[in-house]
């Protein structure tokens, strides 16, 4: 189980142990990490799952789907070319080690 | 501070509770739930949980130890019987009673129960309860028949051929998806199950179920699992025990306020003045959350309408059908092909020919850019979009 850490933008951050095979966002909420809502229960729907990858080349997370970049574009002047959808990153022990930081900075958005 | 009760536990309810505390409302809150699960999603339950079985970890709404850390009562398994609106106080299935300053109602909807002899033997799908109940019955059937044409009857019909059941879908109006889609989406829908193996048939009326089947106006249809997916009504019983205005749910004005003073009601049973002016229930986690979230808004002292874009989906099998907008107002609808089949887009249009919803096949792209410029109040105009040939991400960069 990889070890990914979200830090939120006021610098304070939670390491969790990630289940492999679930999704970014669905550790995220199991763990209650603070700005991850995934209100649609990750059918890439509601952009409530928002982060920014560190280094995404490094982890393989390098390309984003078509459907998951227009969904981000409902975050507006959010997003960065780091920006994810937590719940369409699938959890691989590659990822050990990854950090995210949490678009939103309530539980809710 | 008042203590503020919310009745039910489902999407709508947990919001508002999450929200006050967000908005730094420091007031007790209590949520009663009849169901006895931690609140969870509830969309799963039609398109996975049923074929694959509902997990240890089901997807909950928010962490296990959200509650406590919230400082929010979360009671699960208690039943609320009646509501005194006089008294500010609600009565528990199981005895007893608590005192509420602001009352939440979001007990949702539940499934329409068919008046037909042997109804029993067709369950109906809304609880995480209910997924493992139909999951252990449905493993050990080949063939099953789904009364009812709706998005949760399809989403089961399309979960259930594709882990390889035979399903036949039983529908009385003579097309799938009648009440909510327009008609020239409802038959792609329609054509897309069959290729798949789905057998529908229409304008029928059952007459009875059985152990092995059900019986029609037009025949018997065998089946080794009968599941009923006959759309849905809303909860009004409780709001009925505290005399507040019924008529397809809970009435509310745009404040999501009912007719006694401190009680509220929100998602799907709550039936509300939109910002058109027409009175709308949605049954969607959508409009759940964001009533939930101006309510809470509303009880913090900063007294909000409810005005949200309404947006929609539905996962069922290899179709992603997605709205946003209200096509309630739609007088006229253009159809767009997309590039990739089954792709297609309904452009509905309001009388002034304004854009007022959008309704997408496997189209997530178009989806987006709509439900974005829509909840950015932008004017689409049909004659824009035709200048355009529709091409929606042409039109809005005009
Ligand atoms: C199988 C299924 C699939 C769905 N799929 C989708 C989808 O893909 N996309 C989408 O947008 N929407 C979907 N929906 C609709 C969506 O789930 C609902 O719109 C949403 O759950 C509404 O939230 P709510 O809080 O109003 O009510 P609910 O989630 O229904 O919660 C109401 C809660 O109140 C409790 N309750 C009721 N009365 C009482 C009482 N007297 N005392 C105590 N507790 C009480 C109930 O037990 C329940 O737990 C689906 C619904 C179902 C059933
Ligand atoms: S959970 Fe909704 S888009 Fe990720």
């Amino acid at each position: 189980m990889p070890q990914i850490c979200f830090r939120q933008k006021d610098g304070s951050s939670q390491t969790v142990e990630a289940k492999t095979g679930e999704t970014l966002m669905q550790e995220a909420l199991r763990h209650g990490v603070t700005g991850i809502i995934g209100e649609c229960g990750g059918s890439c729907m509601c952009a409530t799952c928002h982060i920014y990858l560190e280094d995404p080349e490094r982890f393989g997370l390098g390309s984003i789907s078509e459907m998951e970049e227009t969904m981000l574009e409902l975050e507006g002047e959010d997003v960065t070319p780091d920006s994810r959808l937590a719940c369409q990153i699938e959890v691989s022990p590659e990822l050990e080690g990854l950090t995210v930081t949490v678009a939103h900075t309530t539980q809710d958005t | 501070m008042s203590h503020i009760v919310i009745i039910g536990a489902g999407h709508a309810a947990i919001q508002c509770a999450a929200s006050l505390r967000d908005l730094g409302n420091t007031s007790p809150i209590t949520i009663i739930s009849a169901e006895s699960d931690l609140p969870y999603h509830r969309p799963p339950n039609s398109k996975k949980y049923i074929v694959e079985g509902v997990p240890e970890d089901f997807s909950l709404l928010r962490a296990a130890d959200f509650y406590e850390t919230e400082k929010i009562d979360l009671l699960l398994g208690e039943t609320v019987e009646s509501v005194d609106p006089a008294g500010r106080q609600v009565k528990f299935a199981s005895g007893g009673g608590l005192g509420f300053e602001k009352l939440v109602m979001a007990p949702g909807s539940e499934p329409r129960t068919l008046p037909i002899p042997g109804i029993e033997h067709a369950p109906s799908l809304y609880s995480l309860q209910d997924a493992r109940d139909i999951y252990s019955r449905l493993s050990g059937a080949d063939t099953v028949a789904v009364i009812g044409g709706g998005f949760i009857g399809l989403e089961i019909a399309a979960a259930a051929a594709v882990s390889g059941k035979a399903v036949t879908v039983i529908e009385a109006a003579p097309q799938i998806l009648g009440r909510s889609l327009t008609p020239n989406l409802a038959e792609r829908i329609r054509s897309i199950h069959e290729e798949a193996g789905i057998s529908i048939i229409d304008s029928v009326s059952v007459e009875k179920v059985t152990p092995d089947g059900v019986s029609t106006d037009g025949g018997f249809i065998g089946a080794d699992l009968v599941l009923c997916g006959a759309g849905s009504v809303p909860r009004t019983q409780l709001a009925e025990t505290a005399d507040l205005e019924i008529n397809n749910g809970i009435v509310v004005n745009q404040y999501l306020e009912t007719r006694a003073a401190n009680i509220y009601a929100i998602g799907d049973a709550a039936c509300f003045l939109s910002v058109s002016g027409a009175r709308r229930r949605y049954e969607s986690v959508q409009n759940a959350n964001d009533q939930a979230r101006a309510l809470a808004k509303t009880l913090s002292g900063e007294l909000t309408a409810y005005s949200a874009l309404p947006w929609f989906w539905s996962d069922q099998g290899t179709i992603k059908l997605q709205m946003a907008g209200d096509s309630g107002n739609a007088s006229e609808t253009v159809i767009v092909e997309g590039a990739q089949a089954p792709q297609v887009a309904a452009f509905c249009f309001d009388a002034q020919e304004h854009l007022c919803a959008l309704e997408t096949i496997n189209w997530p792209a178009y989806h987006a850019l709509s439900r974005k410029a829509l909840s950015d109040g932008r004017v689409i105009g049909r004659e824009a979009l035709a200048a355009a040939d529709f091409d929606l991400k042409a039109a809005l960069k005009r």
